[in-house]
């Protein structure tokens, strides 16, 4: 095989997508007969058409046996042939027998496009001879020579002279009075507008790529000036400034905007024909004289004229002159005319500017539409034939269109496919379609933007070939086949099952899903036929091996022919070719409604998006868009919505379900990979990575929510692919979620919220029953007091204390809400744990936990985690941390307290012994009984508190708070915690208050004594009460002050 | 739950509940009214009363669990079953599947037979229902049976919850058969003939018909294994070989041999 001769062939030969470059043998090697042309006869376009084939055509209004008069447009848009066509009927006319064409009594001349302007087309009609008058002929020669060597610059300044000049002779008054009119001439004038007009895209510069330039485009009156022309405020502010005064006053009409600029514009366009036509130095008489001069003097030969211009776009400036006198009919008052059959190609967008009086000049339309070239047979075909074009030696070609091109005779390439392909009958031979199929050619053809046969020669047979001979001269780095249009298998699973082929790579996985989906059935099923030919997808294996694909095996199993028609497969088709793969349609049930209808398609739509969401996502690398959906749905199959269970049974593997649930609740903790949000991923829980297993994943959860349910085909194949996804992060996502370590050990969650409770028990004075690890647990679930507006009492340090309880009242509620709910079993979905009326508890985890608490006496701020994650896990931990040390710092404070208050009661007790407490406390009961008989008044709750007092007991109790607290004294925080939290040293601190009440009342008492008795020195009859009571004072006085000496020895 | 049809499969004695009330025991044996006060802390109710009580009766009668010994609940069995729970998984896999007739094993065997055909039966209720017409054994199904009997298949890893269904696929269950009984017939990490691994498994695995095409939960854990590199299939040439439930694009529809990894079944 020799590629590159193909190539070569190929592109210097046999496609060239403008026709008339192509080579008169392979044009007619490839031409595609046209069939199904739309004919109307005249020019309107509302009359109803018939359908002829290109050769009905030729018979019926090309060849003009009567000699009737002819002017036939054949329209269609670019690219759908139809200089394909007028070529071709040139050419049959040319090769037809004399009885049909005869040059000595008929003229034919074919004007083309490549010198599509007025310079090119009056240089083919002086190539071809066409200008008869002398004096025509010289005008002609001398502009387009004149064209040719006018350099660009000099040809614009000619336009804008042009343009200057008609606008100031303009006295029509029509549009703008003459004074205007010479205001405008001003304006233009002016060497700013002069270089505005003459910029790059100005329109001047359009005016003059018209004269010049080849075009295939409609250029239209209106479009050599346009508004942008004269809207640009800072030109007309110049000249406003410093032009001319006409120019001055015309640029502020048109800085008025919008209308004025607008009329303007219509104005200048106007002029554009003559302008050309002055230019051209043709004008539009001569141009009409040229093909007038041509009739005549044809028909003075005894010579007819057909006459076929290609592309009529580049007459602009002379066009309505040569529609005038191609459409004058012989005979008559111009018998002097020869009869002219004209053939010419235009847009339907040029057409429908045609004038009316134009159209009405027209006598037959020939539309080459869809329906000409569209069908599967025109377009297999034409593959055909260029494929075959492309194969075959070219000199044989040659050989063949100079002994008449006669389709039968058409030589076929010896090309040979590596196994047994379609083929498409030319004439009465076959030629090989090869490497294309009917189906891919057809698949390739619809994914085409623009649908037109020039398209399809570009974009699919060259394109396409390209890469394949690439491919086969090269041997690497295979491209083909191309996808333009990514079309899909429609067999998911096997797309999926070849992108998890890893012996490929990524390029040829895309390759061989190209050929299943434009060339296959849509799977890449493997079936052997009863020759033990493999076919893969319906398509040869060998075919596979040519394009480089050779190491495919397929998807599973390779079934024979007779099991694959028993279960249900069809077996193979024609060799090369495939079936489309049935799918089973999903059901639906029963009929729906109009509105549900309508709701569906903008379902499917939504399914449709997000399929190719995640494609692109995977396949091209892109960010993927609809993320909550797909996270909210993956959290939904692994924690369950509603009343429903998740996928995961997290309370069956260890994992709280109030944990799951609230760790779970927020999506933010699911991060895909190439998500468009940028997300935290450090602070993910589950990650999904941009992987062939994740793509699967999420397209099931894709296809679950498109079914609303798991019944849709193919969802076994998801399932497989969703559970597998899960079992391989399972053991991660568990860990992730309860924060385990490295032991896969959850963090002691029950332990740290058990100490808090307890902590804040004690901090307040609430009881905790310590007798027994159940009896804690149970005492610290019961629900806490409310926390008091003071503390209990102490020192500041515990003060601060009950502060910072009150103070983190939210946390510790939250701690003991997470020890209650985590702790709980709940059935069902995890959602539940939070409103389960059914409390049994994992009460082993929460014994274990305060097993260990008892044990470490409370104390764990050695266990906490140095650092603690912000999450719900470790909120407790964080706050154990914040009040340990504030507890050691309160303790501390306390015993300073307490030592304080012992140091401070022992002036008045001496040794803080129970017997020193015992008659103290006695001697003030006595003193309360003096106070009362001598009606010296005591503060009513002292008094009674005294009153009651049985010393024993009292001062056993108050010894008993002493002895506990100093036992303490040095000892950890959590043990003196303990002791402290009954503030049981309180006791010594309002014996302390009392004694320094009573001291000073005492005080106050003798004073008020000696006062008096000072005073009743004078009254004989009291002296000897107040003395008495003075007596008894001061031996009561004394027995105390020598209570406090013998202390102090 | 485990007892022979007709068999209540109520809901409320799930396996986390089974297993908690399991572990307290093997902390310390109690009297029944000690573990109920235990278990719920106090804060007993009505409804707690229920779940516990079925919860015990599942652990003790059903599974073996506990007995008792002078009116307080005792571990019946080694403490190590009881160490995870994966490790409890795996012992009452052993004993719930023993009992062929019960409605547990029954409805399962029922379920994995449907295959995706479960999906169109798109409530719990509705397959209750079928169930009960199919198999006369099970005439009294009921939906709350069958909500039951949900998370037990769960718990022992025939499938995966998801909506109103149960995914069959059997991974776990198989991954504990080959972590505890597999070694006892045949070596890790050597090749086992199909035709000699049938056998063993349906005898481990009552509740799957093995006969003929393999039910979609088998064949879907088997794949799953062996995606996940636990297991290994093998379709050679010239041997017999087992067909897996067909799924259009699984590299694996049938196996000749499997060789199950001893560092996959930890």
């Amino acid at each position: 095989m020799n590629w590159d001769r193909y190539r070569s062939v190929m592109e210097r030969y046999a496609i060239k997508t403008d026709d008339m470059a192509t080579e008169d043998a392979y044009f007619m090697a490839t031409h595609m007969p046209f069939a199904q042309l739309e004919v109307l006869e005249g020019g309107q376009t509302t009359a109803a058409p018939d359908y002829l084939s290109e050769e009905e055509v030729f018979e019926k209004l090309v060849y003009n046996p009567e000699n009737l008069h002819r002017l036939i447009i054949v329209r269609g848009n670019n690219g759908t042939g139809k200089s394909h066509l007028i070529r071709y009927l040139k050419a049959r006319l040319e090769n037809s027998p004399s009885t049909i064409y005869d040059p000595r009594t008929e003229q034919l001349i074919f004007l083309r496009r490549l010198n599509n302007s007025v310079r090119g087309v009056f240089s083919q009609l002086l190539d071809q001879k066409v200008i008869q008058d002398p004096d025509v002929e010289e005008k002609m020669k001398k502009f387009v020579h004149s064209s040719e060597a006018m350099g660009e610059d000099e040809l614009k300044t000619k336009l804008w002279l042009a343009y200057v000049g008609t606008v100031n002779n303009d006295k029509t008054n029509e549009t703008y009075r003459s004074v205007e009119c010479r205001n405008i001439a001003q304006f233009l004038s002016d060497s700013r507008v002069e270089r505005h007009l003459m910029r790059e895209n100005g329109a001047i510069s359009r005016c003059c790529r018209l004269l010049t330039t080849p075009s295939d485009q409609v250029l239209k009156e209106t479009t050599v000036f346009t508004a942008d022309d004269f809207s640009d405020s800072k030109l007309l502010k110049a000249v406003i400034r410093a032009g001319s005064e006409e120019a001055a006053d015309f640029a502020t009409t048109l800085k008025e905007g919008g209308e004025q600029i607008a009329k303007l514009v219509q104005y200048l366009n106007r002029f554009t024909r003559n302008v050309v036509q002055q230019c051209a130095d043709i004008s539009s008489e001569s141009t009409k004289s040229v093909f007038e001069t041509l009739r005549r003097d044809l028909k003075r030969q005894g010579k007819n004229l057909t006459l076929f211009i290609e592309d009529f776009t580049g007459f602009t400036g002379i066009d309505t002159e040569l529609i005038t006198v191609l459409s004058t009919e012989h005979g008559g008052d111009y018998a002097d005319l020869c009869r002219v059959t004209a053939i010419i190609g235009i847009t339907d967008g040029y057409y429908g500017q045609f004038k009316d009086n134009f159209k009405d000049r027209v006598t037959h339309q020939i539309n080459v539409t869809e329906r000409s070239y569209g069908t599967e047979n025109f377009l297999v075909h034409m593959a055909a034939r260029y494929l075959n074009a492309v194969y075959c030696d070219p000199e044989e070609i040659q050989r063949w269109n100079r002994e008449g091109a006669v389709l039968d005779e058409l030589p076929i390439s010896d090309f040979t496919p590596p196994c047994p392909w379609e083929s498409e009958s030319i004439g009465k031979k076959e030629a090989t379609l090869y490497p294309f199929n009917r189906k891919a050619l057809m698949a390739l053809y619809q994914s085409l933007p623009v649908k037109t046969p020039r398209m399809f020669l570009k974009e699919v047979i060259r394109a396409q070939l390209k890469e394949y001979f690439d491919g086969k001269k090269f041997g690497d780095e295979w491209r083909f086949p191309l996808n333009p249009g990514a079309v899909s298998m429609s067999n998911a699973p096997h797309s999926s099952a070849i992108d998890r082929q890893e012996q490929f790579s990524p390029e040829d996985r895309q390759r061989l899903k190209n050929v299943f989906a434009l060339w296959g059935d849509g799977s890449a099923r493997g079936v052997r036929d009863t020759g033990g030919t493999v076919y893969f997808g319906g398509l040869n294996r060998a075919f596979l091996e040519d394009i480089g694909l050779s190491q495919f095996a397929g998807v599973g199993r390779i079934e024979t022919a007779g099991a694959a028609r028993e279960s249900g497969q069809e077996p193979p088709p024609a060799p090369g070719g495939a079936r489309p793969e049935r799918r089973a349609p999903v059901q639906t049930g029963t009929a729906k409604a109009p509105n549900q209808s309508a709701r569906e398609d903008a379902e499917t739509r939504k399914y449709r998006r997000l399929r190719e969401d995640i494609e692109a996502w995977y396949a091209a690398n892109e960010a993927l868009q609809y993320t909550n959906e797909y996270k909210t749905w993956l959290r939904n199959f692994l924690c369950g919505s509603g009343s429903s269970p998740g996928a995961v049974n997290w309370q069956d593997l260890g994992v709280p379900a109030y944990l799951a649930s609230e760790r779970l609740s927020d999506i933010g903790v699911i991060y895909i990979e190439g998500q468009s949000n940028p997300g935290n991923p450090g602070r993910a829980l589950i990650t999904v990575e941009r992987t062939v297993e994740s793509r699967d994943a999420l397209l099931a959860l894709v296809e679950y929510d498109h079914a609303k349910g798991w019944e849709f085909s193919d969802a076994a194949y998801y399932q497989q692919k969703l559970i597998t996804w899960l079992e391989r992060r399972k053991a991660g996502i568990l860990r992730s979620v309860c924060a385990a370590g490295e032991d896969g050990e959850m963090p002691p969650v029950y332990t740290w919220c058990l100490a808090l409770g307890y902590l804040r028990a004690r901090i307040l004075g609430q009881p905790v029953d310590t007798s027994s690890p159940l009896a804690a647990v149970k005492s610290l679930f019961a629900p806490a007091p409310p926390v008091p507006d003071a503390a209990g009492g102490g020192s500041e340090g515990w003060s601060g204390l009950v502060s910072v309880v009150q103070h983190e009242q939210a946390n510790f509620d939250a701690a003991q809400e997470l020890l209650a709910l985590a702790s709980n079993t709940t059935m069902g979905a995890v959602q539940r744990a939070r409103s389960s009326s059914v409390f049994l508890y994992h009460t082993d985890q929460l014994l274990a936990a305060a097993e260990h608490l008892l044990a470490c006496n409370w104390d764990i701020e050695d266990e906490l985690p140095r650092e603690a994650e912000n999450n719900l896990l470790f909120h407790s931990a964080a706050l154990l941390k914040k009040l340990y040390p504030k507890i050691r710092q309160a303790m501390d404070a306390e015993e300073r307290y307490g030592a304080e208050l012992c140091s401070r009661l022992t002036p008045y007790l001496g040794a803080l012994t129970q017997e020193n407490l015992i008659e103290t406390l006695s001697a003030i009961q006595d003193l309360f009984f003096l106070f009362l008989q001598q009606g010296i008044p005591v503060r009513g709750a002292l008094r009674d508190k005294y009153e009651a007092l049985k010393p024993e007991e009292y001062a056993r109790c108050v010894q008993s708070a002493l002895a506990q607290f100093s036992e303490v004294e040095g000892k950890d925080a959590m043990t003196r915690l303990t002791v402290y939290s009954e503030h049981k040293i309180e006791l010594a601190a309002d014996l302390l208050r009392d004694f320094q009440e009573i001291e000073s009342l005492a005080e106050k008492e003798e004073r008020n004594a000696q006062r008096q008795t000072d005073e009743s020195g004078r009254n004989t009859g009291l002296d000897a009460c107040a003395a008495a009571a003075q007596e008894e004072m001061a031996a009561r006085w004394e027995q105390l002050s020598a209570m406090e000496v013998n202390d102090a020895d | 739950m485990f007892q022979k049809a007709p068999d209540s499969m109520i809901p409320d004695p799930t396996p986390e509940r089974v297993f908690a009330l399991c572990r307290l025991i093997a902390r310390r044996s109690m009297s029944r009214d000690e573990l109920r006060n235990a278990m719920s802390l106090g804060k007993a109710s009505s409804s707690s009363y229920s779940e516990f009580q079925s919860a015990l009766s599942v652990a003790a009668e059903d599974l073996g669990v506990l007995h008792y010994a002078d009116d307080k609940l005792v571990l019946a069995i080694a403490p190590e079953h009881l160490a995870s729970p994966t490790a409890f998984r795996r012992y009452a896999g052993t004993r719930a599947f023993r009992n062929k007739d019960s409605s547990f094993v029954l409805f399962t065997r029922w379920y994995l037979a449907q295959n995706e055909r479960v999906f169109a039966l798109d409530s719990w209720e509705v397959k209750a229902k079928t169930a009960a017409q199919e198999v006369p054994a099970l005439a009294g199904l009921r939906e709350n049976d069958a909500l039951g009997w949900r998370f037990w298949a769960a718990f022992f890893g025939l499938g995966y919850l998801s909506g109103a269904s149960l995914i069959p696929n059997a991974n776990i269950r198989l991954a504990d058969l080959f972590a505890t009984a597999f070694p006892e017939s045949f070596p890790y990490d050597e090749p086992v003939q199909a035709a000699d691994f049938m056998p063993w498994l349906a005898e481990k695995m009552p509740e799957a018909d093995l006969n003929g095409v393999w039910p979609m939960a088998v064949s879907a854990g088997l794949r799953t294994l062996d995606e996940l590199g636990r297991i290994r299939l093998e379709a050679r040439r010239d041997t017999h070989r087992i067909s897996l439930f067909f799924v259009d694009g699984e590299p694996v529809n049938e196996f000749s041999h499997i060789t199950v990894r001893e560092e996959g079944c930890p």
